[in-house]
């Protein structure tokens, strides 16, 4: 978009849309007298008016492969040439090793291995020690060389929770769990049947990122699942536990509203915030509020609507993209331990 | 030995009228405060599986002006006051009632948002 501001003899705007505070006389409003913030526009004739437009000069712009390799064949280099490139780290080109430093370990872009044992190899005992990203850029990111997080999944919903995994991603992913509860994330090889004929809706696909982002997180995040626990409603971001049984509430309450999908990425995506701010099990996470807030916008896309919460009225409001919106309440059930919910729907 | 008895009784049973004596003087009780204190609790209590609406939330910040209110346990998926806070809190209300009933507590015109609430009220 190209914005122009014309300026008089006296260097003054003379002419185009001025804020509603400004002193200039209306002659049009194209947005309704009485619109807030609406700009008011003047009527102005110029002879002659050329307006000559030169895109600032490219500084640099670098292409690289997946695994860093910079494609010079379409680069344009920098005078002087940026050092900081691939994932912003320091290339080193001292005795045209063209090596990049990640701090705990140096990288060769060309082979796509580390040059140094990786620090944390024991740890890792199924991958090379000298592999980038588990040999796979696309999905993973080194940023320092060492080891990625986990996602750590524990408790008596383990199976809850692998279901709740499928059926939020369409079926396109199913969650390997191991023994000590780690979460990867297995590709079912829908996308590929039938030509790919099939495809993730883009709620699913939010899920599925959010739960990637989880998993490579920098963070452990470490979740005990439980089932139709009373002193547990939906999720606790104290005690790190999500109820699986009021999960799936959620979908049983109707469209509309939050998915049983979408409350699941909310309680991931709270418990990654807690992780990453250096929060532990059992104690109040300084923050909390802004963590529910983002969980929010995690769990809004894989719903594909937009929640709106009132907290002095307890009321949460979802407005969804046919226009309509839905009354959304949870209450929580002593005698079964499984929240109510109920959804609401207002045209 | 009868009598030390016959003068130890009598003092006795003096001492403990007095003291309850100066007990019910100083002790004044507001019939009113009482009555709403225990009113918010039973709203609090009614609607707590039913509806969490803006009457049970206006109840919790009354209580939490004057006596301690588990805020923290309602950071959940739905802000939702657990019922589990309400059972462990209720006792603590009930205490702090009984303890500082004798001091002529009073209602307030405003009731401040606590700390730990506001941070709802934020995003």
């Amino acid at each position: 978009m190209l914005s122009v501001t014309f300026f008089d003899r006296c260097l003054k705007p003379a002419a185009g849309c001025y804020p509603r505070t400004t002193t200039v006389k209306t002659r049009c409003n194209s947005f309704g007298q009485t619109a807030k913030n609406a700009w008011k526009c003047v009527d102005v004739f110029f002879d002659d008016l050329v307006i000559v437009y030169k895109p600032a000069l490219a500084v640099q712009e670098t292409h690289y492969s997946p695994f860093g390799l910079v494609l010079k064949g379409i680069e344009k280099a920098g005078s002087p040439n940026s050092d900081f490139q691939y994932n912003g780290k320091e290339t080193q080109e001292e005795l045209g090793l063209n090596w990049i430093d990640y701090g705990a370990r140096n990288y060769d872009p060309q082979l796509g291995r580390w040059h140094n044992v990786d620090p944390l190899a024991d740890e890792m005992r199924r991958h090379s020690p000298y592999n980038y990203a588990f040999d796979n850029p696309i999905r993973f990111i080194d940023p320092d060389g060492m080891k990625p997080d986990e996602l750590i999944v524990t408790g008596v919903a383990i199976e809850e929770v692998k279901k709740q995994i499928s059926n939020g991603s369409g079926g396109f992913y199913s969650a390997d769990i191991d023994k000590d509860g780690k979460v990867t994330l297995v590709s079912t090889g829908l996308d590929k049947e039938i030509d790919g004929m099939f495809s993730m809706t883009k709620g699913q696909a939010a899920f599925v990122q959010t739960i990637n982002e989880a998993i490579n997180s920098l963070s452990k995040i470490s979740i005990e699942t439980v089932n139709a626990d009373a002193s547990v409603t939906v999720g606790s971001i104290i005690a790190n536990q999500i109820d699986m049984a009021d999960i799936a509430e959620f979908d049983k309450a109707g469209p509309g509203g939050a998915s049983s999908a979408g409350a699941f990425s909310h309680e991931v995506k709270e418990q990654q915030l807690k992780a990453e701010a250096g929060g532990v099990k059992g104690v109040y996470p300084a923050g909390a509020g802004l963590m529910h807030h983002n969980a929010t916008k995690a769990e809004n896309r894989t719903n594909g609507n937009l929640r709106v919460e009132d907290p002095a009225t307890g009321t949460n409001t979802f407005y969804e993209k046919d226009g309509t919106k839905t009354d959304q309440t949870v209450n929580p059930n002593p005698a079964t331990g499984v929240a109510t919910v109920t959804k609401v729907k207002i045209p | 030995m009868k009598n030390i008895l016959l003068i130890l009784l009598p003092t006795i049973f003096y001492c403990s009228s007095c003291k309850s004596g100066k007990n019910s003087m100083h002790c004044i009780e507001n019939d009113k405060f009482k009555e709403e204190f225990f009113m918010r609790i039973n709203i609090v209590e009614q609607n707590l599986p039913l509806n969490q609406d803006s009457l049970f939330r206006s109840s919790l910040i009354f209580l939490s002006n004057y006596a301690p209110v588990s805020f923290y346990e309602t950071m959940n998926y739905a802000r939702i006051y657990p019922p589990q806070a309400f059972e462990r809190d209720k006792k603590v209300w009930i205490k702090w009632y009984e303890d500082n009933k004798c001091k002529n507590l009073q209602l307030k015109e405003n009731y401040p948002i606590p700390q730990q609430y506001q941070e709802f009220f934020e995003y």
